[in-house]
């Protein structure tokens, strides 16, 4: 295969981006594909938008780049990068979604680990407001171990009975 | 039948397909309900937001499975893992997935002791059987020391041994050391050894000083004392290094002195701690693990007032404040040669606790003349019941 050979990703509303190979292959969807010879004419990608891609092959180029300078100095860096990419989908909780789902499609582990991380955070920092009225009063305490208390007696129950 | 509280319910199509529920529930979540519904009424009643839990529906349950792996890894207290459980129905049922909580950090697991009550054993148990080896040993611990069934608790922590958990090995090796839940002639040294072994090559600072004296010694194992004076010097840059990679300041490793006995107070306080004092640096204790915490506070609001008693019997707690572990019968620890005061389960925590804090109180005291010892030797059990300052 030429080194710097040009793969065609086609989005789901029809938009097609010119990536290099090196940069596609961080998706193994892809790179399988590649390696079975499906890759002759443009990739189609039916679950991916074209504004989700976009950003899918941003993040891709950069780690590629990265990773090709070898530098100690860039793993802070990258991180940083890392850290505003997704700090713009954290406002945008819609895109942030997509991003998992596009991940988790062409098996993107970097980015999966990335939102996923980013989520988790979210959901510690109680970004997520509860749905039920009653759970609600469960946040308004200030002491965390009287939640778990209370709720742990709860969820262990329905477990009990669960399994 | 609850028409408002859609959350009482776990309707088979809401939950996954692993988690089955059962009818026989709602009478139980009922109850509950009431008590719920009265504490919930004096307060304010915040809006519902149309966000939220449901942009999650479009993720499918083995992401959010991830996703939830790594709040209960990234988790600083339970709560942050139990909240998130009780956002909506559909986390409650993914929250305490099995996979789930074979991730869960040991902070994710660091229940307090005042807090202990049958369903905080039950969650320890439920992480415990998802595979996770902190759980194994925080709760084998619990039960070991605490609500006092050595077996369960040991078979525990032999699981959570098993799968290379350093500090599982360590508390095992001390038991053994000790002939903890026994009698004195239950005690194996060379088994107790073995274990430190393996603790101390899986890096586990503790072990490795625990070693280095078993070696000095000749305890348990074959005496070399060079090779004994190399594990301690491990152990300190070990636990140097560990300090420098978790990012504290560096204006705290300036060189230490030693804080003098007259009320020479501010520079004390300042000071810190004297952990690596031989080799000049000024270094902060290091973290205590929940489950040693969890032993230090049962202990402490058991023994009411009885300076380092467990209460029951006269049995003492190690007088390192970061270990809490207590005696299982009487005398099985071993007290300082010099003062007699303090005591400790094995020569680590007594090293650690000399350089911390028990270097600038020790004084000699009048030897007690009747040990009182209540086992089978006599006056004359001097090596096993004091331990000479490293």
């Amino acid at each position: 295969m030429a080194s710097s050979r040009k793969i065609t990703l086609r989005s789901s509303d029809g938009e097609s981006f010119e990536v290099e190979e090196a940069v596609a292959v961080e998706s193994q969807t892809i790179k399988h594909m590649i390696e079975d010879d499906c890759a002759d004419n443009a990739i189609p990608l039916p679950n991916v938008t074209s504004k989700i891609l976009a950003k899918v092959i941003e993040y891709c180029k950069k780690h590629v780049d990265a990773s090709k300078a070898e530098d100690r100095v860039n793993d802070e860096d990258l991180k940083a990068w890392d850290a505003a990419f997704i700090k713009v989908d954290q406002v945008d909780q819609a895109t942030l979604f997509d991003l998992i789902l596009a991940a988790n499609y062409l098996n993107i582990k970097s980015l999966l680990d990335l939102t996923c991380q980013t989520v988790a955070d979210m959901i510690k920092g109680n970004l997520f407001p509860v749905r039920n009225e009653w759970l609600n009063f469960t946040f308004s305490i200030a002491n965390r171990e009287l939640v778990l208390v209370c709720l742990t007696e709860w969820v262990a129950h329905r477990r009990l009975f669960c399994s | 039948m609850r028409t408002r509280r859609g959350a009482w319910y776990s309707p088979p199509d809401a939950c996954s397909g692993d988690t089955a529920t059962a009818t026989a529930t709602a009478t139980i979540k009922r109850t509950r309900g009431v008590a719920g519904d009265q504490a919930a009424c004096p307060r304010k009643r915040q809006s519902l937001s149309s966000g939220g839990c449901d942009s999650f529906d479009a993720l499918p349950d083995d992401l959010l499975i991830c996703i939830f792996s790594k709040l209960g890894a990234s988790a600083s207290s339970p709560s942050d893992l139990i909240r998130a459980s009780l956002t909506c129905r559909r986390f409650n049922s993914l929250a305490f997935h099995s996979l789930v909580l074979s991730k869960a950090s040991s902070k994710c697991l660091a229940i307090g002791a005042k807090n202990w009550c049958d369903s905080a054993h039950r969650f320890l148990k439920l992480c415990a059987d998802s595979g996770n080896m902190e759980a194994c040993y925080i709760l084998g611990m619990i039960r070991f020391y605490c609500l006092l069934s050595r077996g369960s608790g040991a078979s525990l922590m032999a699981k959570a041994a098993i799968n290379c958990h350093a500090p599982a090995l360590y508390s095992l090796a001390v038991i053994q050391f000790n002939g903890s839940g026994g009698s004195k002639n239950d005690k194996d040294l060379r088994a107790g050894v073995a274990l430190c072994a393996r603790a101390a090559f899986l890096g586990h600072v503790d072990a490795l000083r625990e070693l280095g004296h078993c070696l000095q010694d000749g305890y348990g194992v074959r005496q070399n004392i060079a090779e004994g004076r190399r594990f301690l010097v491990q152990a300190n840059a070990r636990e140097l290094a560990a300090v420098l990679s978790s990012a504290l300041p560096t204006r705290s490793l300036l060189p230490w002195n030693h804080p003098q006995h007259d009320a020479d107070a501010p520079r004390a306080a300042v000071a810190g701690c004297s952990l690596l004092s031989d080799f000049g640096c000024n270094v902060p204790a290091p973290e205590v693990h929940p489950a040693n915490r969890f032993l230090s506070e049962w202990f402490a609001a058991r023994s009411a007032g009885g300076g380092g008693s467990a209460g029951d019997g006269g049995l003492r707690l190690c007088s390192h404040a970061g270990c809490g572990r207590a005696e299982t019968r009487r005398h099985e620890f071993r007290r300082c040669s010099v003062c007699g005061v303090v005591n400790y389960c094995s020569r680590a925590c007594q090293a650690l606790d000399w350089k911390l804090r028990h270097k600038s109180e020790c004084a000699p005291q009048e030897r007690w003349i009747n040990d009182g010892d209540g086992d089978n030797d006599g006056v004359g059990a001097g090596n096993d019941d004091v331990m000479a300052v490293s």
